[in-house]
């Protein structure tokens, strides 16, 4: 396919308008695409020139503000990060991100992964000896202290992870990956003394021990973040404090 | 005021029991399911063949391979009935009763296999 | 107090006992579950094995067919039904598959340096050659062990 070859494709949207729908119906456009159109260009395509009032949220097109996270036959996506040419001769399905409540169209209601994150403390909590520390000296920290949570400090917050996880999807309770895997980046930095503020989290039934390794909010996850592995040595970390408790229980 | 935490989960037991299992059962398994396929085979009497009456005398009645023995029946039981429990969950069934009858069965399996096993090892000598 | 009339009406989709039938990648994770059913099997198997083997006259220092009857039913007519040895055909492909879903997802929980002085972490393969010599290792001693002992 050369570079600048115009085709059309089939994308059907999921709609749901609070005010009139009961429940969410599917309509279908016909949209020109060329190699470099984008989902989410494919959306404003549609929003300008067919169905002004669909409804979807974005905002920085470069996978960074984690707005636009939305099913793509069936597979949690950012819009801006999925282009028309990887689907060439299919149709696309678009849906808004499953397990969360659907607000209207493709916009869910996230305040549930907001919640939870703010749950665990996602915060550097200094010692008692650094609460005092001048804003004019630095936490010193070896590449080493830093490559030991980095991986775990890119996320989103878009949810794809939440719309992948069939635990979340079976028991809304539970903290679900992003928010565990930073509780564990957090647990794991060098500069923060939180820890036994935020093992009650990690400990409890909705904490790591909800999730059955899936695997599947790695495999979706947009910015590489493997929240699955954050949340297995999250188990490790909730299993070796039970150890320890059990010798050593709290006063 | 203190804000109310989350209970402790008892998991991290069953976890790490279910952790050996699994290496149990990649480790194990294949090669036992690879014995008993030769032994349903080649069909063995009392003295001669694979898993004849001699040899299994010969494992349960040595205390080491029947501990090792025990030891996996024991893990066994306890990985697959802890994912299998978790299983109900993933079919949409949020029960407390399978609990007690996923590791209440794996407890009561562990201790008839011990029970058994004892009472061989004291018949052979 | 807003004046403002609030139309909203989240929709909650409703959870249906059948979503793992919706993307292959749960399919997937069902079967990986569902492979610890056979292994219960296999369990349970070896179980009646122990249990038949003390229902024989272990008292008499001579066994033959008619002591040990048991156990050669265990060992001849169960373990040699056809059924059986396709089920337990069926259990070894089981395993084999929770083997390999389980050493991919092993070095996940696995997050070591090279060494005290690198950021560099050890590689998903090392563990995985580890894991994989150990099965090696389990074939030779459970193999040997049931060929050479008498």
């Amino acid at each position: 396919m050369a570079e600048n070859d115009i085709k059309n494709m089939k994308i059907t949207v999921l709609r749901y308008r609070p005010e009139q729908d009961e429940k969410p119906w599917e309509q279908t456009f016909d949209v020109p695409y060329h190699h470099g159109t984008s989902l989410l260009e494919a959306l404003f395509y549609i929003k300008d020139n067919l169905e002004p009032s669909l409804s979807f949220r974005w905002s920085c097109r470069m996978a960074i503000c984690g707005s636009c996270g939305m099913m793509v036959n069936g597979v949690p996506h950012l819009a801006c990060k999925t282009f028309l040419r990887d689907y060439d001769g299919q149709s696309l399905k678009i849906e808004p991100l499953a397990n969360f409540p659907i607000e209207r169209d493709l916009v869910v209601d996230l305040s549930d992964l907001i919640e939870k994150i703010e749950l665990i403390k996602p915060y550097i909590i200094p010692s008692k000896k650094d609460a005092n520390m001048p804003l004019n000296k630095n936490f010193k920290q070896s590449p080493m202290q830093m490559e030991a949570y980095l991986q775990f400090a890119q996320c989103i917050n878009c949810g794809c992870c939440y719309a992948a996880c069939p635990q979340y999807k079976l028991n809304p309770e539970f903290i679900g990956p992003a928010a565990l895997t930073l509780l564990y980046r957090y647990n794991t930095d060098s500069r923060d003394s939180g820890t036994a503020q935020r093992l009650p989290f990690l400990n409890s039934e909705n904490g790591v021990w909800g999730c059955t390794f899936v695997g599947y909010c790695s495999e979706v996850c947009p910015k590489q973040v493997d929240p699955s592995s954050a949340i297995q040595l999250g188990k490790k970390m909730s299993a070796t404090d039970y150890v320890i408790k059990l010798f050593k229980p709290e006063e | 005021m203190r804000p109310i935490l989350p209970t402790r989960s008892d998991e991290p037991i069953f976890w790490l029991m279910f952790g050996t299992g699994g290496m149990v059962a990649a480790w194990v398994l294949p090669a036992v399911m690879v014995v008993f396929i030769l032994a349903g085979i080649c069909s063995p009497d009392v003295t001669t063949g694979l898993l004849s009456f001699a040899q299994a005398k010969a494992i349960l009645g040595n205390w080491f391979l029947a501990l090792v023995l025990f030891g996996i029946v024991f893990i066994l039981s306890f990985y697959s009935l802890h994912r299998m429990y978790h299983s109900t969950h993933d079919f949409n069934i949020h029960s407390k009763i399978f609990w007690y009858v996923c590791y209440g069965g794996a407890a009561a399996l562990s201790f008839i296999v011990l029970g058994l096993q004892i009472l061989i090892y004291c018949k052979l000598f | 107090m807003s004046e403002v009339k609030s139309f909203r009406k989240p929709y909650h989709p409703e959870v249906k006992a059948t979503w793992w039938k919706e993307n292959p990648f749960y399919i997937r994770y069902m079967i990986r579950e569902g492979t610890a059913v056979l292994a219960l099997f296999a369990t349970l198997e070896i179980a009646l094995g122990i249990f038949l083997f003390a229902m024989c006259d272990l008292d008499s220092g001579n066994q033959n067919a008619d002591s040990v009857a048991p156990y050669l039913w265990w060992v001849q007519s169960f373990l040699g039904n056809p059924v059986v040895i396709a089920l337990n055909v069926l259990t070894l492909v089981a395993q084999l598959f929770h083997m390999v879903t389980w050493f991919n997802l092993m070095p996940k929980a696995v997050r070591v340096f090279m060494n005290k002085n690198s950021t560099e972490l050890l590689p998903d393969y090392v563990t995985k050659i580890g894991l994989y010599a150990a099965v090696i290792g389990g074939f030779v001693v459970v193999l040997g062990a049931a060929l050479l002992t008498k």
